[in-house]
């Protein structure tokens, strides 16, 4: 980055390097102000450049957005990749270049389209994704396959940033569409987006059927090596219904093998394999079984990052399938050049494959490798000679007898790693090799490693009776018995004490004082727990003493590194993944995110507790949100009653902000069990053009109605209206969408009259029954029960559409008549399946008994219907109605510290509202 | 899928980093150059490792690092072909991808990397349907942009070749002069123990393409024996069908250089290799001896001692010589060809200090800093009689006190012009769909690939 560089490198872009003189800022301010193009383009470059080299350049946030409105698509993708990174940290400025975006998403140029939808859902600003539906929803049409791919990967940076919206807007299934697009690469951006969206959701919004599955494989033959990982990994996931169509689908996919992008090459083996079981001919899986093997070979001439993973996964496959590759271990060879990370997974393989065929030759190659350079591919060299000993029955004496070769080389870590798969050695075949025992203690003074020196003192203790000084030997290491580390501490003890019992004679001293030393000098409780043992046993029971120490040891095998067989399966259908190469199921280690149900519910919880305290402010950004909400669930209805297509998201807003206020204090407060009915004046005739009204709710024989009073102040009659309610807590919605006046309303009456049957000449009065409807609820979170319900109104005679909001209580919504009796409450909670029911604990409620708690809950129409004592804690059953409509039970556990409530209705997506409403309660 | 890229230089620089999703901050990149510093080679990182949340993946060629990092299940092999992709188009569009040209075309960086890359799924990777949405920067263009201060590096219309059935061509390519050429090479990547046998060997052979053809010209490859390659990857613009088929090859070439497919030669199971492993053409015995204590390096010969006082000394000593080619076909013709660039690598161990060599032919460097033997040996005529072998022989002196534990293994250059292992050569190339002639050229190599010889 030096100034000559810079100097020498003129017209290329290392020049935006140079370093920040003071007032530079400034200066960059200035010149992305400037009119000259060129000037302009070299600025943002320079912001760019401070960005990249980690400077902080968010303060010029708004010169450089200024500069979006550009012909130059240069320019534009460099100011798109400004606000990309700094979006996060000014939401507010990123809604200024909103409008270029949403143009661009129009341009008549392909590309500008999908750079347009592309970077719209990179912003991660939830603001910014109300205004990416539309231009989304065109592009997921578009007639060019480049916007229509780009616009499928859209959809999964919406989900992640706000799955409701997306499920809402029914993206999903316009993405499940496009998986039958004509276009491959479509096709496979489509896959990669559901795919990812299961991995996110928790939920298989795939599901992958006869129909699809033959334009996948269609579109496997024609995307791109990327595209044809993404539906290979989605075939995988799939249940073939047969053998026969297993066999089919895997014919497909071999050729896919002889792909030169080894991801593609990875994933058709994961296909293979998976589908292999459910082969019944013996001949047939082993064809295909065959074909696995040279396309395996192929990835060990890769790069090296390639074959690391390649050959974990080779571990496996072995593992699973040893015949693929049992006469290839020659590819396995270590080469001197190969990285060491490589030379390890070779070295594994190579020990999965020996067999009694090639272990000659796989002896010369580990002894050849126990001479290289790195140290701990040496040991691992040698550990594997050994490793090979105790595979291969018929091939211990030769690897025996290369250790020896090895032991004669002195060098120190090859000497210490042989000792140690020695005694291995000796525990698999008992009494056979025991002539190398001299071998190995011309050696001792070398060992100085405490896995090593443990080894060679067992090896001593087992057959003492053979080695001629084992008490000199033993002796020697128990002078320093107190600095030696546990392990060896533990194995001279038991050596010792092995010794006594075949020389009893001769080291009586010695056994004394190693259990002095283990019981009353170490302060390591394991080493004094086998001391006293030991001690005990020698004292009452020589007999007994070498029974147990002196017993029959069960002979070993070479486990190493090997899978349960139920992981391995697991693991099988995870090849080319993370997890296959670290050997650990998949959820072990990898976090995805929560199931969205789960994580709504917990947003649900949280968000509601802060709403208490809030005020409006927060009110009117759920209204917004809730604004395309309203909007495309008015699709489903006969008619397009209130023609918010441009509307909705401004208007919406500032509308829901005016009238939260109000009601969001009244919620606690203290109501009696049947509120007398208010109406508030919740329409101005400034506000409404003319009309005024006031609106309150009415709960009659169960049934929840909004009674509203009009009076018209405006020029024309009011004959017809229409309404339209906002989502809400419980989802309310009229009844049906008309509001039916008794008779026309003339202008001009500031004269009202109250009376619902009034047939005065100014003024009426509907009431207007609720019903319930699950789409129009609010997502999780963004509302409270207390939230004013947002109402818009058309005057049918005028084409004016009003927005207001009526306050809500709980208590409005909750019916009076929601008491059961015990017979019923019971026979309902049977009909309900566990399955839907929800629970949760609250700690944080003040201390309440029974008492306190049936008192709180029939202040908001929750009624009481039992009670039972269960040990230290009471249950108490409780039943409600919302609206008159829905029965949610409730089961109230009350103990000490602590209440848990479970909620049980037949209506599921109210389970969790109902129980977040009724913990509140218990909070308040 | 991919969350972030960082491109990184050989002293641990973070040089350009692109998030697809949340940004990654760079601790990341630290806590990697912490796990490279700890390493005595770059090469020696571990492409996956696991990090507070997630996992990075990398990879190190061009003395650069690229650093993914990945935070939910993704294909590590995607990641890491990707990466490479990535490496080759910088490498295709600066010419040589060092810290640098990345700096001095950061921008273009990020056009490529945008268009690559799309919410962590990798996209447009072809260099052909890249060059038409994104130019590659010209030595004219460079000179304008010098002069006037403007480049435009972007096109204005959509490429027809981005979504084509055929991404990896573009379209309305024309040529006055049509041509295309193709090499065979084959390498021999062996492991030879020090005794001369040949301990395993694996030959892999690719077939190298440049086609300047104007439009879309279909090609049909047919080889005079194709049952000769055994296990073949193709680049994506070949019809595999037709080949699993007809064992011919079938194909519309992209434009520019690549590579049209890869195979392995089949060792032993035909009756061209003898069983088991192939006879190289040249044989070379290497033999590296050490002596305890004062004047251990003594003993005549060319090089003379060079050990002094207390430390030990060695000997070194390389014998070159060309074999009968028994397993090499020259397809076509007779005469006795050569092996050319021969050159031999020692690694010493560090134990070396300092070595004093000698050849018979060619000239030996000995590189102090890391402790490596150069012999550039060149022509060597095959199969002569008359010839004395060359050979490279001196004596080494060790560090005080060090002994020389390893013996190493040493690594041999080569290749042959025109002979090929597998005895592979093409019948006919076939052009339809367009109506010129075009001129085809064809050679076969054979080279060394990993080509190692132990030493005792």
């Amino acid at each position: 980055m030096s100034n000559s560089r810079s100097a020498r490198s003129g017209g290329s872009d290392s020049r935006f390097f140079t370093t920040t003189k003071k007032g530079e800022t400034h200066e960059l301010r200035l010149e992305l102000q400037s009119p000259n193009r060129d000037k302009k383009k070299d600025a943002v470059k320079k912001v760019i450049a401070n960005m990249t080299v980690g400077k902080d350049v968010s303060m010029l946030f708004t010169d450089v957005i200024n500069c979006i409105q550009t012909e130059n698509i240069e320019l534009k993708k460099l100011v798109y990749l400004y606000l990309i990174n700094y979006a996060k940290t000014q939401p507010e400025l990123t809604l200024l270049a909103v409008n270029t975006f949403v143009k661009d998403a129009k341009d008549p140029n392909p590309l500008i389209r999908a750079l347009a939808v592309r970077t719209m859902g990179c912003i991660r600003v939830e603001k910014i994704t109300e205004y990416l539906c539309e231009p989304l929803r065109r592009a997921l049409r578009d007639d060019d396959p480049y916007v229509r791919k780009t616009a499928a990967v859209c959809v999964a940076k919406l989900y992640d940033i706000n799955a409701g919206l997306v499920e809402d807007q029914g993206f999903l299934q316009v993405l499940r569409d496009l998986v039958c697009d004509p276009n491959p690469t479509v096709v496979a951006n489509a896959v990669a987006a559901l795919s990812e969206i299961t991995d996110t959701g928790g939920k298989d919004v795939m599901q992958i059927t006869t129909a699809t599955l033959q334009k996948l494989l269609a579109a496997l033959n024609e995307c791109t090596e990327w595209g044809q990982v993404f539906i290979l990994d989605s075939l995988a996931k799939y249940d073939p219904v047969d053998g026969v169509e297993a066999e089919g689908i895997i014919e497909r996919v071999t050729p896919r093998l002889q792909h030169a992008n080894s991801a593609v090459v990875m994933s058709a083996v994961k296909v293979i394999l998976s589908y292999l079981d459910l082969i019944t001919n013996k001949d047939t899986e082993r064809v295909f079984s065959r074909k696995l093997a040279p396309p395996l070979v192929t990835l060990l001439n890769s790069e090296p990052e390639i074959q690391y993973v390649a050959l974990r996964n080779i571990n496996l496959i072995v593992q699973k399938r040893p015949k693929i590759l049992e006469h290839e271990i020659k590819v396995f060879f270590c080469k001197y050049n190969d990285p060491i990370y490589v030379k390890m997974e070779k070295l594994e393989i190579i020990i999965r494959l020996v067999s009694d065929r090639n272990i000659e030759q796989v002896l010369l190659e580990l002894k050849e490798y126990a001479q290289e350079v790195d140290v701990e591919f040496v040991r691992r060299s040698v550990r594997a000679i050994g490793r090979c000993a105790i595979k291969l029955e018929r091939a211990a004496d030769r690897c025996i007898s290369v250790l020896l070769e090895l032991i004669e080389t002195k060098v120190n870590y090859v000497l210490q790693e042989a000792v140690i798969v020695i005694k291995d050695i000796f525990r698999r075949y008992p009494n056979k090799y025991e002539s190398v025992i001299g071998k190995l203690c011309e050696n001792l003074e070398t060992l100085d490693e405490p896995e090593a020196k443990a080894a060679i003192i067992w090896i001593i203790g087992e057959y003492a009776e053979r080695i001629d000084n084992a008490d000199e030997q033993l002796d020697h290491f128990l002078e320093t018995f107190e600095d030696e580390s546990a392990d060896v501490q533990l194995q001279l003890l038991t050596a010792t004490v092995k010794l006594f019992l075949k020389q009893p004679d001769t080291t009586q001293d010695m056994v004394q004082r190693v259990l002095h030393m283990a019981t009353e000098d170490s302060d390591n409780p394991d080493l004094r727990d086998r001391g006293f043992v030991y001690w005990r046993l020698l004292a009452t029971n020589p007999e007994a003493a070498k029974a147990v120490v002196l017993g029959e040891k069960p002979t070993i095998a070479d486990d190493t590194f090997t899978l349960e067989p139920a992981l391995l399966d697991l693991l099988v259908g995870q090849i080319a993944t993370l997890a296959s190469v670290y050997h650990k199921p998949p959820e072990a280690f990898v976090t995805k995110a929560a199931p969205v149900k789960d994580a709504r519910a917990d947003e649900a919880e949280e968000d509601f507790d802060e709403y208490e305290e809030e005020d409006a402010a927060e009110g009117s950004s759920m209204g917004g949100g809730g604004g395309g909400g309203a909007q495309e669930s008015s699709g489903g209805n006969a008619v397009d009653l209130l023609d918010m297509g441009d509307l909705s998201i401004d208007s919406g807003t500032s509308n829901g902000g005016g009238g939260g206020g109000g009601g969001g204090g009244a919620f606690f407060a203290p109501s009696a069990a049947a509120p007398p009915m208010v109406k508030h004046q919740v329409c101005t005739a400034e506000q409404g053009q003319g009309l005024q009204i006031s609106a309150g709710w009415a709960n009659k024989g169960g049934k929840l109605s909004l009674e509203m009073d009009f009076a018209n102040a405006g020029p024309a009659p009011l004959v017809s209206l229409a309404i339209q309610l906002n989502k809400s807590y419980f989802g309310l919605s009229p009844a049906q969408p008309q509001i039916v006046l008794p008779s026309p309303v003339p202008p001009g009456g500031a004269a009202s009259y109250r009376q619902a049957l009034s047939t005065a000449a100014a003024a009426a009065a509907s009431a207007l029954p609720m019903a319930l409807n699950p789409a129009l609820m609010a997502p999780p979170g963004a509302a409270s029960p207390a939230q004013p319900l947002q109402c818009a109104i058309k005057n049918m005679t005028t084409g004016a559409v009003i927005y207001f909001s009526v306050p809500m209580d709980v208590s409005n919504v909750l019916s009076a008549d929601g008491q059961l009796d015990k017979a019923t409450y019971l026979s309902y909670w049977k009909a309900i399946s566990d399955a839907l029911e929800v629970q949760s604990v609250i700690t944080d409620a003040p201390g309440m008994d029974v008492k306190a708690v049936t008192a709180k809950l029939a202040a908001r129409n929750i009624f009481f219907i039992a009670q039972r004592d269960a040990g230290a804690a009471q249950v108490a059953y409780y039943s409600f109605k919302v609206a008159g409509a829905l029965l949610v039970l409730l089961e109230i556990t009350v103990q000490p510290g602590q209440i848990a409530v479970c909620v049980r209705t037949d209506a599921q997506p109210y389970a969790q509202p109902a129980k977040a409403l009724v913990e509140s309660i218990l909070r308040s | 899928m991919i969350q972030s890229l960082f491109i990184m230089s050989n002293a641990g620089e973070v040089l350009i980093e692109k998030h697809w999703r949340e940004v990654t901050p760079r601790s990341v990149c630290d806590y990697f150059w912490d796990e490279v510093c700890k390493l005595e080679d770059r090469e020696e990182i571990p492409p996956i490792m696991a990090v507070n949340k997630g996992f990075i993946i990398s990879v190190y060629r061009y003395d650069m690092f690229l650093i993914a990092k990945v935070q939910q299940e993704t294909p590590p092999l995607l990641c890491i072909e990707f990466l490479h992709r990535v490496l080759d188009i910088l490498a295709d569009y600066l010419g040589a991808v060092d810290e640098t040209s990345i700096k001095e075309s950061f921008s273009l960086v990020y056009q490529l990397l945008e268009e690559m890359m799309d919410n962590g799924h990798p996209m447009t990777t072809e260099p052909n349907a890249l060059k038409a949405m994104i130019k590659p920067p010209t030595v004219m263009g460079r000179v304008v942009a010098a002069a006037t201060g403007r480049s435009d590096a972007i096109s204005e219309a959509l490429p027809d070749g981005t979504i084509s059935a055929m991404p990896w061509r573009k379209a309305g390519v024309r040529y006055a002069q049509n041509e295309i050429y193709l090499d065979i090479i084959e390498e021999v990547d062996a492991i030879v123990a020090a005794n001369g046998q040949v301990v395993s060997s694996e030959v892999t052979g690719s077939i190298q393409a440049v086609s300047h053809l104007s439009g879309i010209p279909d090609l049909l490859l047919t080889f005079q024996d194709p049952s000769l390659i055994d296990d073949c990857s193709f680049h994506p613009c070949v019809r595999y069908g037709r080949f699993e088929r007809d064992r011919v090859v079938s194909f519309v070439p992209p434009d520019g250089a690549f590579e049209l497919m890869r195979y392995r030669v089949a060792t032993g199971a035909h009756h061209i290799l003898p069983r088991g492993n192939i006879i190289p053409p040249l044989y070379c015995n290497a033999t590296v001896s050490f002596s305890d204590g004062a004047g251990g390096g003594g003993g005549g010969g060319s090089g003379g001692s060079g050990s002094g006082g207390g430390s030990g000394g060695g000997r070194v000593h390389v014998g070159l010589g060309t074999r009968a080619p028994n397993s090499l076909r020259f397809p076509g013709r007779k005469t006795a060809s050569m092996l050319e660039d021969v050159e031999v690598t020692v690694p010493f161990p560090r134990a070396v200090r300092t070595a004093n060599l000698s050849a018979t032919a060619g000239t030996v460097l000995f590189d102090e800093a890391a402790k490596v033997a150069r012999w550039s040996v060149g022509k060597l005529a095959m199969g002569s009689v008359g010839q004395r072998p060359p050979q490279m022989a001196g004596a080494l002196v060790l560090q005080p006190g060090a002994r020389l534990e390893e013996s190493p293994s040493i690594h041999v250059a080569w290749k042959v012009p025109v002979a090929s292992i597998s005895g592979l050569s093409i019948a006919s190339l076939q052009l339809t769909n367009e109506r010129y002639k075009p001129y085809k050229g064809v050679r076969t190599l054979t080279k060394s690939g990993k080509f190692t010889v132990r030493t005792s």
